[in-house]
């Protein structure tokens, strides 16, 4: 009896160390963002878009890099990626001397973005700097890898979908082949009736469609990473970087703004979706187009993130049991989606590694609707504060763990 | 037997996943609930499930149906509808497929499933509501519409942005029961716990009739806003012009709003009504209302012989007593007068009788208020000479000053014994500085003032109060002081002109610390100012204001696709 009840001490033990343990949390790196618009000027709703644009909130899972320039303008139809305008504006240049928050004029930098965004010691930091430790210096190369290399741009070429043409064009389509239809199957049965009936149907569609009370964009996302390897970090450190004036690195630094680039990492269309107007003022336009403008490009990043591994995002596990990870539709997140749940560990150089410890996915009918305004039209699922998973495999999950999702997704 | 009891322990440890405060999910993901004395047990068997309200009602999801059930498990809402969000401030939103809808913590309907829009009740108890065809209308918390549909009123949304569409929903300042609808010219006011409301229609044709005679459309008149209400009493001023009559002028009226919502004029008053088109009107200039307080009102004029009258006027709009001038009563019940025989100031109670005698030539009042401050000190001339005195006729500060004046820091006083340099003192007389300033520039808070010192150039000095320390800031001017933050002292200063350079201004904090120079126009270092003056002290260098002008400016420009901008649209 003494043993059992030895055991059931051990047992209940071990189940309450391991209810109440915690990692110690370890906050991890987001990547920086820069997002440009393209307007097209020639199309209805172009200014609407156009001020909504630069009131539109930063997708929540990154950091702003904005520049001063934001929006970019095209008479023509098709879509614009932008590449012309940051190649010729040498933005990649700008990006960098953002981070470094250099001055035009005299060349003088600093690193206090980089401490505050990388939640580096900050004495540790400024003591590098000055001594100039360029080579072997973790903390400067996780900086490089985790922050400078994952600074990314995303050109949101932005297009009203005229929903009445649509419908027009939709009744006009739906009439011919419904008069076909009428023809063919009053030639086959003898009978008109059935024709019209068909007929019917395709202007019952129309009136639908034309009933929409929505604002449609479709948005084409193009996305651009900084290009930031030890070749170029160590030209940037030993020629251009200064913490005084200097007028001989301004002036290297404004003659070769070509060793800093951008490369083209892929793009998104957004589906152009239905955006519901429950919870919106219909009197209010504006809100409407900042509904559908921020939802799309959401989309559009949370697909660009699920395509591309250096653009996807880590989040934290809130709670263990249920597993609860506060991401959810914005990200796309489907019951199809796996996620596997990696655990962060920190070196003694202070560098922060992971390892899968475990797969999860999304438990059906609680996926936690975190997009834009769901709140407003009470969308299933928007007052839940995170998703609630399951576990597919693995081991041990504790709070404080990040998931990452599965490229092998099916959604 | 050991094996058994193995069993049963490790069971019962992977069953249990989850124990807090009653709610628990066992190892398939099922919600439950189960509280310490068992007497509400509800078995896993929801996908989704939160804590109980008050009431006793907690939301619950199966199979992508939401509903409500009772502490017993019974069903208060079935499971049937799309959506439930979680309680806030006591009220859940329903989705269903008619629309929004809203029940209580009771899991009952306040608003069933048809609206498109329904936005958190507000202090006063109140929300807006839309159709799902964008009328809008203002509900109680019992779900009464206390605001008729088809009227469209503003609101705030999730970004806290105010999303205008006319007609406006305002509150009073300072009354939150009260609120009105500019478009509808309806003023809403809860009386006994229930709303009410008058229409501004109602009031204006009350004083157009009264005060010009006309009512109706051949009227334009201007409604200067509602005042705030005071002992149950509105005041309204209007700035009327009237067609085809060449009339204008200004009427002010005191109402008494009603619980039963009548409308009583109390008193009005009109200021020339009959001037003739062409002539220059000020009527703002001249003409002083004050709201009600200890059951007075207050309303002084131009008579028609160019002097001034003021009249106190009872809660029946009884006019009851006139002096040549008065301030209005303030909250304790006094009030300074001009005395209407020998044209002296003093002050008087709530009956009319003096508690200073009307004694002196001329009076200020701190910070320029309308009524005598609570604490009752006020500065006053006697003999040519300024002092203060406080409401027990006590003196604060000698009557000895050629000039004197209140500083917009608290009960800081401006004084000069010569009226030609200047010192500090506060309102009991103890000195601060003495009298070395050729001017002193009003400031918002005790810390530090700025001012030019006498005979020393004219360079502008800012002076920390508490140290006694003055600095040169090397600034020619001062323009503004704003009232900021703890992290700036308590106010920022603007000056401007720097060593005979026009263009360049600064903005100083309370601590005399330097926030950011070089500033182009003056007007920027102001917006600048009011901009960051709750924010935590951030220390801003010319290049950094450069790029926060930048951001603020390029952003919103538009720039082709195939244009090279020009280097000073970038800020980096």
């Amino acid at each position: 009896m003494r043993k059992i009840l030895l055991l059931l001490s051990i047992v209940i033990l071990a189940n309450v160390s391991l209810w109440g343990k915690k990692i110690e949390d370890i906050d991890y790196k987001r990547s920086s963002i820069y997002s440009i618009l393209v307007n097209h000027t020639d199309q209805k709703y172009a200014a609407n878009i156009r001020d909504v644009f630069c009131k539109m909130p930063m997708p929540d899972k990154y950091n702003e890099h904005n520049l001063s320039v934001r929006i970019l303008t095209t008479g023509n139809t098709t879509p614009n990626d932008g590449s012309e305008f940051l190649k010729k504006n040498h933005v990649a240049s700008r990006l960098v001397g953002k981070w470094f928050n250099r001055n035009q004029q005299t060349g003088e930098c600093n690193t206090e973005l980089i401490k505050e965004r990388g939640l580096y010691n900050a004495s540790e930091f400024d003591k590098m700097m000055a001594e100039q430790i360029i080579r072997g210096n973790s903390m400067l190369e996780d900086a490089g890898e985790e922050l400078i290399a994952n600074t990314f741009v995303i050109v949101n070429d932005i297009r009203y979908i005229d929903a009445e043409q649509q419908a027009k064009a939709g009744a006009a389509a739906a009439a011919v082949f419904a008069g076909i239809l009428g023809a063919v199957t009053g030639a086959v049965t003898g009978s008109r009736d059935l024709g019209r009936a068909v007929t019917g149907i395709g202007v019952a569609a129309a009136g639908i469609i034309s009933t929409i009370k929505g604002f449609k964009v479709i948005v084409h996302t193009y996305l651009y990473q900084l290009e930031w390897n030890d070749e170029i970090a160590d030209y940037f450190y030993n020629n251009i970087y200064s913490a005084v004036p200097d007028r001989n690195k301004v002036a290297l630094f404004n003659s070769n703004k070509d060793a800093f680039k951008l490369k083209y990492i892929g793009k998104q269309i957004s589906k152009g979706r239905d955006i519901s107007c429950m919870g919106v003022n219909l009197d209010t336009p504006d809100q409407m187009i900042i509904k559908a403008c921020t939802r799309a490009i959401d989309e559009n990043c949370a697909n660009l993130a699920k395509n591309f591994e250096q653009f996807k995002i880590k989040e934290k596990i809130v709670t263990a049991s249920p597993i609860i990870v506060p991401i959810g539709k914005k990200e796309e997140i489907t019951e199809n989606s796996r996620f596997e749940v990696l655990e962060a560990s920190e070196n003694k150089d202070g560098r922060v590694t992971y390892r899968q410890v475990a797969i999860i996915k999304p438990s059906k009918g609680l996926i936690w609707d975190n997009r834009y305004m769901a709140k407003e039209e009470n969308a299933i699922g928007s007052s839940l504060n995170g998703t609630s998973f399951y576990k597919v495999s693995g081991g041990e999950i504790v709070p404080g763990m990040l998931v990452r999702e599965l490229k092998s997704s099916k959604n | 037997m050991r094996k058994r009891i193995y069993i049963i322990i490790i069971t019962l440890l992977a069953i249990v996943h989850y124990l807090n405060a009653g709610l628990y999910v066992d190892n398939k993901g099922k919600y439950g609930y189960l509280d310490e004395s068992r007497a509400i047990d509800i078995p896993c068997k929801y996908d989704y499930m939160t804590e109980f309200t008050e009431k006793g009602v907690a939301i619950v999801q199966k199979r992508n149906k939401w509903g409500c059930i009772d502490e017993n498990g019974k069903p208060v809402l079935k499971l049937r509808y799309l959506y439930i969000s979680n309680f806030e401030d006591g009220f859940a939103k329903v989705s269903s497929e008619d629309g929004l809808g809203l029940i209580n913590e009771e899991g009952e309907f306040v608003l069933t499933t048809q609206w498109g829009l329904i936005k958190p009740f507000n202090k006063s108890g109140i929300a807006i509501v839309g159709t799902k065809d964008g009328e809008m209308g203002v509900i109680n918390r019992k779900g009464n519409i206390v605001c008729g549909l088809g009227k469209k009123i503003s609101y705030y949304d999730s970004e806290y942005q105010r999303i205008d569409i006319t007609p406006n929903m305002d509150t009073v300042p300072g009354f939150p029961e009260y609120f009105y609808i500019n478009d509808s010219e309806t003023f809403y006011y809860k009386a006994k716990g229930k709303f009410k409301y008058v229409r501004r229609e109602t009031l204006r044709n009350i004083i157009m009739k009264a005060a010009f005679n006309c009512q109706g459309t051949d009227a334009m008149p201007t409604i200067s806003g509602w005042s705030d209400f005071q002992d149950g009493i509105i005041k309204l001023t209007a700035t009327v012009t009237v067609a085809n009559s060449s009339k204008i002028g200004v009427a002010i009226a005191y109402y008494n709003i009603k619980e039963d919502k009548t409308v009583e004029l109390l008193r009005f008053y009109k200021y020339k009504s009959e001037i003739e088109k062409g002539n220059t009107f000020k009527g703002t200039d001249i003409f002083l209302s004050y709201k009600f307080n200890c059951g007075y009102g207050c309303y002084t004029y131009i008579d028609q012989q160019g002097n001034t009258k003021s009249t106190i006027i009872d809660k029946y709009g009884k006019r009851v007593k006139y002096f040549n001038s008065a301030f209005g009563f303030n909250k304790n019940g006094y009030m300074i007068v001009k005395d209407s025989v020998n044209g002296k100031y003093g002050v008087v109670n709530t009956n009319f009788e003096y508690v200073i005698n009307p004694e002196y030539d001329d009076v200020k009042l701190f910070r320029s208020e309308p009524v005598l401050p609570p604490y009752g000190k006020f500065l006053a001339k006697k003999d040519g000479n300024w002092g203060e005195i406080d409401i027990n006729g006590k003196i604060m500060i000698p009557f000895k000053m050629k000039e004197t004046f209140y500083s917009t820091a608290d009960g800081l006083v401006g004084y000069s014994k010569d009226g030609e340099k200047f010192g500090l003192m506060n309102d009991n007389g103890k000195l601060i500085t003495s009298c070395k300033f050729k001017t002193i520039y009003t400031s918002l808070s005790s810390k530090s003032v700025c001012g030019k010192l006498a005979g020393i150039g004219g360079k502008i000095y800012a002076y920390n109060l508490s140290t006694g320390d003055s600095t040169e800031t090397g600034y020619d001017f001062f323009y503004d002081v704003i009232k900021a933050g703890n992290d700036y002292g308590g106010q920022i200063f603007i000056l401007g002109t720097k060593h005979n350079n026009d263009s360049s201004y600064a903005l100083i904090d309370g601590n005399l610390n330097l926030i950011l120079d070089d500033i182009s126009k003056k007007n920027d270092a102001i917006a600048i100012g009011q901009e960051i003056r709750e924010k935590p002290f951030v220390k801003m260098s010319a290049i950094d204001y450069k790029r926060y002008k930048l951001l603020k400016s390029s952003a919103f420009r538009k720039y082709h696709t195939s244009d090279v901008v020009s280097e000073s649209d970038w800020d980096y």
